[in-house]
């Protein structure tokens, strides 16, 4: 497995995109790279392009061909109610539209990969240049079915960086900015899909993966990447996973970071452990995501993150950290994530 | 690598024992067994022998686990040098305290000569230059904590006595309970844990545990280690100009509010309904609001013996595949379709 840090044709970090959109339009492109097939998109205006017949071969219908791809008017993705669906190569799939309120304000679905030949992709999108993913097995990640509003994503156009990265073998991905200047605000977009740590989840789980897509709250005590929002147990800024799919009581339900502490209740990773003491390098702990018995069914243990870590000690969002190779981690908030060992625009 | 339930002669699981004498006897029995050296013991009476080190051949005196001639006595000791080169030291109290035992780690690379060890003497341990670290007592104390509690007999019996060892990486684990006790009260528990994952600086890479009489397993996590405390031990920095002796906490699980997930919080897992039993992580806290001492802190490794339970299981209990065993808040290797004596 190896980390890419391309769509393609641009590297996917340490870029300032103009809008929302744009980021979200390099996320889609990061992921054709990766072997996602755009199965359909719709610009939210006339254009439309669906594929005609399930299991989707590898052709793209995608429309956003306009010179600038991510801007408005015909093909261009800035129009409310702009919208695309991958299939991603584990079969997975993801949907993406932009919502009525504003570029920053968006939806996005998750369908699992047991679909079997029910999802023809107007089944998905009715066919229609703005109507996307209100099949029967949705799950939003951001947003809701009953709203085209959307929900905020990402902070002010402009303000921020935007990095991204995706594993070439086991298709995870991330996607973390933060605010021009390294400061890391509630109003950073992020995004992660995670399928866990090979054996760390029992056979049985026929849907491993955990998807993370926050609303941007306007409060720091929301900010993204950090133990209050990967570790909170029932909150729109939490991570999502299915748990029992395909059993009874099976639900798409919010699965928490655990944090490790000692007995008291005081936190040792996330922050405050410190660099190793042999070392003096960064530990990292992975991240274990599940469900409290305590919290409403389904609950239970889900698996080890196949990316995140923990930083044993507070460091600042965009430093690098060198661990194997030379800058070859990257510091958001209170974890680690895969870096390409550039030296982060901050 | 491979779990041994047995000294060579007798099985180390299931054991009834008849006195606190009789369990630290078999104890040392199986450390011979997995390659430990009796560097030198006494008899606490008149009957000692010192090692010549590096100690390729034991020094045992004690050939039983009675009282008298090359007995358990009052101040007897031995001292065993395990195949990884580190050392334990053992040391029974004074009369009338059968049960309290001295128990020191003593690391390896010291070149350290036999009379150091034993100060020549049939109850004379180490002297104090010796770079030794106490799991139970101390240096000065007459009466000594207690390695092992008081063998009681009900109507379940005696105190059962489990222990096993691990062939290729050294790790050890032991217990004494009760019959039916919750936390195996009067009971014990040894715990010697080479870790995984840890940095590859680290030149002591081991987590040591020793519960005593009315704890056994519950002072491993379930309070706020001090290094004034007897739970989980270790060094951080061995050989550096940072090196600390002390406490390393097993790290629970939790999530950021404080909601305790594991151990015991978590339920079984929603696919499986078995144990997910998630690995024990050992680390120093550097907050200056824990109790422990701010020196030093950091990450140590993961054990390689224990795991903790995601969901609370009776003492004794057997996983669903009966290779491991739970007591307290954890689980433990165990002799694969054996049934425990409860």
């Amino acid at each position: 497995m190896t980390w890419r840090f391309t769509d393609g044709t641009n590297a996917t970090t340490n870029q300032t995109p103009t809008t929302a959109v744009e980021a979200v339009w390099r996320l889609k492109q990061m992921l054709k790279n990766m072997g996602a097939i755009v199965v359909g998109s719709g610009d939210g205006l006339s254009a439309y392009n669906l594929h005609p017949t399930w299991p989707y071969d590898a052709t793209h219908y995608d429309v956003f061909t306009a010179g600038t791809p991510y801007g408005s008017g015909a093909n261009g993705m800035n129009n409310s109610q702009a919208w695309f669906v991958l299939k991603l190569p584990d079969g997975r799939m993801l949907a993406f539209q932009r919502g009525s309120s504003g570029t920053t304000y968006w939806r996005v679905v998750y369908m699992p990969s047991d679909l079997g030949a029910v999802p023809p992709v107007q089944t998905l999108t009715s066919g229609s240049s703005t109507l996307m993913a209100l099949a029967p097995v949705v799950n939003y990640i951001k947003g809701t079915a009953g709203s085209t509003a959307g929900t905020a994503w990402f902070g002010t156009d402009g303000t921020y960086r935007w990095n991204a990265a995706y594993d070439d073998a086991t298709y995870a991905f991330w996607v973390a900015c933060w605010t021009s200047g390294g400061a890391l605000t509630d109003a950073d977009g992020a995004f992660f899909y995670d399928p866990l740590a090979s054996g760390s989840y029992p056979t049985e789980d026929k849907e491993p993966p955990v998807l993370y897509c926050p609303d941007q709250s306007g409060s720091a005590s929301n900010r993204p990447w950090a133990a209050v929002t990967i570790g909170a147990e029932s909150t729109s800024y939490s991570p999502k996973s299915y748990l029992r799919r395909g059993m009874a009581g099976e639900g798409f339900v919010v699965v928490t970071a655990l944090s490790y502490g000692i007995a008291a209740g005081t936190p040792v990773f996330p922050l405050y452990a410190g660099s190793n003491p042999h070392n003096f390098k960064e530990d990292g702990l992975p991240i274990i995501f599940a469900r409290r018995a305590g919290v409403s069914a389904p609950g239970g243990y889900k698996g080890a993150s196949s990316f995140l870590r923990w930083l044993g000690a507070g460091r600042g969002t965009g430093q690098a950290l060198t661990l194997s190779t030379t800058r070859d981690r990257l510091a958001v908030a209170e974890v680690s994530l895969p870096w390409d060992g550039s030296v982060p625009l901050v | 690598m491979a779990w041994v339930f047995t000294d060579g002669v007798d099985d180390t699981i299931n054991v009834r024992v008849s006195s606190v004498a009789e369990a630290v006897f078999r104890f040392k029995q199986m450390l011979k067994a997995m390659g430990g050296i009796v560097a030198a013991s006494g008899d606490g009476l008149s009957a000692y022998s010192l090692g010549a080190h590096p100690y390729t051949s034991h020094s045992d005196v004690i050939t039983g686990f009675g009282t008298g001639a090359n007995g358990i006595n009052a101040l007897c000791w031995f001292v065993v040098k395990l195949p990884n080169g580190n050392m334990l030291g053992f040391q029974r109290s004074t009369a009338g305290t059968p049960t309290n035992w001295n128990l020191r780690w003593i690391p390896r690379n010291l070149d350290i000569s036999p009379q150091t060890l034993s100060g020549g003497s049939s109850t004379v341990t180490a002297t104090a230059s010796v770079v030794s670290q106490y799991l139970c007592g101390t240096t000065a104390s007459t009466y000594f904590s207690w390695l092992s509690g008081e063998p009681t007999t009900n109507s379940d019996g005696p105190t059962r006595l489990n222990m096993a060892y691990d062939d290729s990486t050294g790790a050890i684990w032991m217990m004494t309970w009760i019959p039916g006790s919750t936390w195996g009260g009067s009971g014990s528990a040894f715990l010697l844990d080479p870790v995984l994952a840890a940095a590859p600086e680290d030149a002591d890479p081991w987590v040591i545990y020793a519960g005593g009489y009315n704890s056994t397993w519950k002072c491993f996590s379930d309070y706020l280690i001090t290094d004034s405390a007897y739970g989980p031990q270790g060094y951080l920095g061995r050989g550096m100009s940072n090196e600390k002796w002390g406490a390393i906490q097993a790290l629970y699980y939790r999530n950021r509010a404080g909601s305790m997930y594991v151990p015991s919080g978590l339920g079984s897992n929603p696919h499986t309904g078995e144990d997910d039993g998630l690995p024990v992580i050992y680390a120093r806290p550097a907050q200056s609001s824990a109790a422990l001492n701010i020196l030093t802190p950091g990450y140590k490794g993961v054990s390689s013996v224990v795991r903790f339970q995601s969901y609370q299981m009776g003492n004794g209990q057997l996983l669903a595949n009966k290779t491991r065993i739970a007591f307290g808040y954890l689980t433990f290797p165990w002799k694969s379709g054996e049934e425990v004596v409860l």
